[in-house]
């Protein structure tokens, strides 16, 4: 098996690869408050097969909340029904679920500044053959977060039922109005 | 290179606990990959910065599955049940050189003959991440000679 399947299987990076064959290609580190982060232009990344989201993040939610769910919104499609599957642990118990989601999808869960400046979540998700135009767009991510008063692990996966290349991906908080600076979003090709 | 191995480990010998030290501190994630048998069916954890306050820094959530059934706890630094039979783990640390975070941990791990496993953890600490160790607690179960361990640095 090659290093570079082992690392998509074994989700979210294992293995490596040989030169160029898993590369950086953006990072966005928020330097402020910021309501959304944009990585556009996806189409010059066809190069690689398969693109992979590395995202530390906080957003402002203010108390009660404890959590913060991040949203993605596949190649500007604001108006199609995104459909999910979840699995998740919250250190209780473990739950399945499904929804759809109209514009917009989830991807994964973070933490609200409100409970500790220095504590950030973190997501991983995979987009595989991200340029192809006859498949639906799908992802799955990898997520989770611990605080005081509320930890999560999620699995996660997204779809948008339309067969297109995926051109751009927009996160946003869903519970929120910014993710705080300090928020990293980094996007990988791998071939 | 963007995603580059930094260090390996075979064990020659069984050995209780593995550590990378000194780790390179230029690259966003660390990945640590773990192929290994154990002397018994156990609990193994993670550790960072020679840091043994686990109680008070280390807080872990996970799920589980397996033997027909699933279940969610919390824990200090989990980093999964391992085995006799081959396992694996990989773990992730994210942003492990920034000073301003505490560090958070993706962890998957699994026992041929037990549970899978996924895991978020957090290092409640804003220093850089310059060691990790891989250990059984308890200090009595060992990974095997032949179990591999290997560090890699992902670029931001």
């Amino acid at each position: 098996m090659s290093f570079v399947l082992l690392g998509i299987l074994n989700s979210q990076a294992a293995g490596g690869g040989a030169a160029g064959d898993f590369e950086l290609l953006e990072t966005t580190t928020l330097a402020s408050d910021t309501a959304s982060v944009t990585f556009s232009g996806l189409g010059s990344y066809t190069d690689y097969k398969h693109l992979q989201m590395r995202i530390v993040s906080q957003t402002d939610r203010s108390s009660p909340g404890t959590l913060d769910i991040i949203s993605v919104e596949l190649s500007g499609d604001t108006t199609s029904s995104y459909r999910r599957h979840v699995l998740n642990g919250n250190g209780s118990s473990v739950s399945s679920s499904s929804g759809t989601l109209g514009g917009r999808n989830y991807i994964g869960y973070t933490n609200a500044v409100n409970q500790g400046a220095d504590n950030y979540g973190t997501t991983v998700a995979d987009f595989l053959d991200f340029s192809n135009v006859n498949k639906n767009t799908v992802y799955r991510s990898f997520s989770g977060f611990t605080n005081s008063n509320a930890s999560e692990i999620m699995l996660f996966s997204g779809s948008n039922f339309v067969a297109e290349a995926l051109t751009s991906l927009k996160f946003t908080p869903e519970l929120s109005s910014n993710f705080t600076a300090g928020s990293r979003f980094s996007l990988y090709g791998i071939k | 290179m963007t995603y580059e191995l930094l260090d390996s480990t075979t064990l020659a010998s069984a050995a209780s606990s593995v550590t990378f030290t000194s780790i390179d501190q230029s690259y966003g994630d660390l990945v640590v990959v773990v192929n290994c048998e154990t002397s018994a069916n156990e609990s193994f954890h993670w550790e960072v910065n020679n840091d043994a306050d686990y109680n008070t820094n280390y807080f872990t959530v996970w799920m589980r599955g397996g033997n027909n059934n699933v279940a969610s706890s919390t824990s200090s630094n989990l980093l999964g049940f391992l085995g006799s039979s081959m396992s694996n783990a990989i773990l992730q640390f994210m942003d492990y050189s920034a000073t301003d975070k505490h560090k958070s941990v993706l962890l998957r791990s699994n026992t041929t003959d037990n549970y899978v496993y996924a895991l978020a953890g957090r290092y409640a600490d804003n220093a850089a991440i310059t060691t990790i160790k891989v250990l059984n607690k308890a200090g009595s179960t060992t990974f095997s000679a032949g179990s591999t361990f290997s560090l890699y640095g992902i670029a931001k």
